[in-house]
């Protein structure tokens, strides 16, 4: 009975689909993220603490 | 180049402002404090009457009396006040005040319209009161963390817009170019909330707070358990990895760990958590496929929130003597650590034969806490104590008390958590051990019960301790405020944003995404909604590919309501539906529960955690009268029992004056009721009453028919029993 999607042919392609999609995309990103400037990286991660004027001070 | 040139090279690119032009027009603008201190307060407001019903709710779980005696604070209904005053009048308020502090500052810019933020802040808290009276009423829809009713749902759906409106308006308002990690984390926060909210409250209403879902049986799980999860997900942890993002790198004073791993982090979290959900059904009647996709994806998910976690505690290097003096700091590091556990943790019991003795015991709950109470109870008092003294120009009132309250909820979470592990442990073994006989060695559910009680009572103490803390903290941020006058508008001045004003066409591709904040939230929608369709469709387009089984036939009309009596309860707080597949559970409760034995449960009442045993096949297992002493006393019939007693579904009359409605709702649901039969549904209701009526009778309890409690004995009596008399008859 749990297995009563056995019969429904097609069905083992889901988590495939998933998968492929998965790896590909981390995949994409982590290249993608690996090659960015240092510099520009360092500039980003500087955003929080750029204090304005006025904005009290940590 | 010396530093002073370089450092304004770099500004210049960060905020768009054209190189050689310093000396442009600074813009003068306030920042909206007012509605950030509204929801801070409103959150620590809310948390301290959340934690003091968990402290009822902790005593009522084994002390019977603690349930007050009336139906209006019983277990049942405080239970989900407590997680719905926490999750989203704690937690929730908290959120709120941390984005709309963190994201005006990151953005350079007021948040995009006062009325919006007012309307925002008043409705959240009214339908705080709603869910707060609807809940103690009985009101509830039973989907675990979506217990409102459909004009509530409504309400919060309204809500929600509105935040996304003003949210989404202030960025495209912003004054500089990019959008910092935080703010994507609120972004995911917006999109998602908002599919899994709608996705889970498509109901029929069938009155004016009463309603069904659409949904039913193993369709209903999956997708409650989908949005249960990512409740969790997109509610509890990602807004406040964007808190983190902001008030630790603010408080610590120095750049987040690495930013190319809070881009790696933010997807692939978003992506994986989605999947999740089936976790939550392991062993249950969802098809095996759907149950394997959510344990794989579970083990996966360690790795992006482990890299939230080390990007948060990284961050700290170099200023880990600070932590020591610094109790912001001091809440930040166990915060993020509780994180690292708990999500440690869940992937751990994904695993089958983790979950097999972890599921339905107080392992959950003490996972559960060690997020609750360490991750966002932490975080958010972090985010308080460093953020009250700002806005109101003053110093934090005591570091003292602040130290104390630190060290009152770390004592509160380990008393909390450990007993609560260790009577798991305890619980889910004894449930399954065996005599060299080959029979049970606890064949009562109660023994196994009565061994973890004073585990119940420790937590208890772990719990009051931790409320102690913040009561301690509460004071500490009130006697801050009275110290210092709110700068409501503070005032800052900030370049407008020039479009494309300064380009040096290299930018990387998530960089150029950054700028775009349409795109970036339109692209964050596809990325959930890959994991949530693919998951939940199958289920739902091979519905008919569900074995109906012949034998299971749809409620009687008194069965029907003696159902929503269950639901109204609570019952299934304490109470699964949903005897799995092993040995110990077959000996113990019958034949294994079957998807097909579901079809037309609207709502599927499976439970998360059985106080006391499952009720699947509890059909024909006792006699009417058994149940109606049952709830009346529940010690006169089962001795030690902590279940509280029910004494007023013997007194009140049965309400039938929906039942027609509850029939043709049923019936356009896909509950084949003949046409018509809502007209002779009450007739079948009376005459199934008094042959409950008749059979009490003789065993010399005297009631009249029309009683709540002749209804719940039906449904009862009902339940399992569809599979149970079809295998009678075989045999």
């Amino acid at each position: 009975m749990r297995h009563f999607l056995e019969n429904v042919t097609g069905l083992e392609i889901y988590p495939l689909i998933s998968f492929v999609i998965f790896i590909v995309f981390f995949v994409w990103v982590t290249l993608r993220v690996a090659t960015r400037s240092r510099r520009e990286v360092a500039e980003m991660s500087q955003i929080p603490l750029l204090e304005s004027n006025h904005e009290s001070k940590a | 180049m010396n530093d002073t040139i370089q450092l304004e090279r770099q500004t210049q690119r960060i905020e768009g402002i054209a190189p050689g032009k310093s000396g442009v027009n600074y813009e003068n603008f306030n920042y909206d404090n007012r509605t950030v201190y509204w929801f801070a307060a409103a959150s620590i407001f809310w948390g301290l009457v959340g934690m003091l019903v968990g402290l009822l709710v902790a005593l009522q779980i084994f002390i019977p009396e603690m349930n007050l005696g009336t139906e209006f604070t019983t277990f049942g209904r405080t239970r989900p006040l407590h997680t719905n005053a926490v999750i989203f009048a704690f937690v929730g308020n908290a959120i709120f005040a941390g984005v709309y502090y963190s994201m005006q500052r990151l953005l350079k810019t007021r948040m995009f319209s006062d009325l919006l933020s007012k309307l925002h802040f008043f409705l959240w808290q009214g339908i705080i009161v709603a869910a707060a009276v609807t809940l103690l009423a009985g009101i509830t829809t039973s989907h675990e963390y979506a217990e409102l009713e459909w004009p509530i749902d409504i309400a919060i759906t309204v809500v929600w817009v509105i935040f996304g409106v003003n949210m989404i308006g202030t960025i495209l308002r912003r004054r500089v170019h990019h959008m910092y990690v935080a703010i994507w984390f609120y972004l995911a926060t917006f999109v998602t909330v908002a599919v899994l909210h709608i996705v889970n409250s498509i109901e029929l209403p069938i009155s004016f707070l009463k309603s069904y879902y659409v949904y039913s049986g193993v369709q209903d799980a999956l997708v409650q358990w989908w949005y249960g999860h990512n409740a969790v997900a997109f509610f509890l942890t990602t807004p406040y990895l964007g808190l983190m993002y902001y008030f630790l790198v603010k408080a610590a004073n120095r750049p987040v760990y690495s930013y190319r791993l809070s881009i790696v982090h933010f997807w692939s979290l978003i992506f994986l958590y989605i999947w999740a959900g089936p976790h939550h059904l392991l062993y249950t009647a969802l098809p095996d496929w759907a149950q394997s996709l959510g344990t794989v994806f579970s083990v996966m998910l360690i790795a992006p929130s482990w890299g939230g976690m080390i990007n948060g505690l990284l961050t700290l290097r170099g200023a880990w003597d600070r932590v020591r003096q610094d109790p912001v700091l001091k809440f930040f590091v166990v915060g993020v650590t509780c994180y690292g556990m708990a999500t440690f943790e869940g992937p751990m019991l994904s695993l089958k034969n983790v979950n097999a003795i972890a599921h339905y015991t107080d392992w959950i709950p003490a996972h559960v806490h060690v997020g609750a109470l360490g991750w966002n109870g932490f975080l958010t008092f972090g985010i308080f104590y460093w953020m009250f003294p700002r806005i109101f120009g003053t110093k934090l009132y005591s570091t003292r008390l602040a130290n104390a309250h630190f060290w009152m909820g770390v004592l509160g979470i380990v008393f909390w958590a450990v007993p609560m592990y260790f009577a798991g442990f305890t619980q889910g073994l004894m449930l399954k051990e065996f005599t060299a006989d080959g029979v049970l060695r606890y064949p009562n559910f109660l023994q196994t019960l009565l061994q973890v009680v004073p585990m119940y009572a420790i937590r208890a103490i772990g719990g009051a301790i931790y409320l102690s803390g913040f009561v301690v903290g509460a004071y500490n941020l009130y006697m801050t405020v009275k110290s210092g006058k709110l700068v409501a508008d503070e005032a800052d001045s900030h370049p407008a944003l020039v479009p494309d004003a300064y380009h040096d066409g290299k930018y990387a591709w998530h960089r150029v995404l950054e700028r775009k904040p349409v795109v970036f939230g339109l692209l964050t929608t596809v990325v959930i909604l890959i994991g949530g369709l693919i998951e939940l469709t199958p289920t739902f387009l091979i519905k008919s590919n569900v074995p109906t089984i012949a034998s299971v036939k749809p409620y009687t009309p008194l069965e029907l309501e003696g159902r929503d009596i269950y639901i109204g309860e609570g019952c299934l707080a304490c109470h699964s539906q949903m005897v799995r597949p092993f040995r110990s559970e077959t000996e113990r409760y019958g034949e294994y529960s079957k998807a097909g034995e579901y079809v037309y449960d609207h709502p599927f009442l499976w439970g998360s955690k059985r106080t006391g045993p499952d009720l699947h096949r509890v059909g024909g297992k006792y006699s009417d009268s058994w149940h109606y002493n049952h709830m009346e006393n529940p010690v006169s019939m089962s001795p030690g029992s902590i279940m509280p007693p029910y004494p007023w579904l013997l007194e009140k009359d049965l309400d039938v004056s929906m039942t027609a409605e509850k029939i043709k709702a049923m019936r356009k649901l896909g509950v084949p009721y003949a046409e018509g039969y809502e007209n002779r549904a009450l007739e079948d209701l009376n005459k199934q009453a008094a042959e409950i009526q008749a059979r009490l009778q003789k065993d010399g309890i005297q009631t009249p028919a029309n009683k709540e409690i002749i209804a719940l004995i039906a449904y009862l009596q009902r339940l399992g029993t569809d599979v149970k008399l079809a295998q009678q008859t075989q045999n």
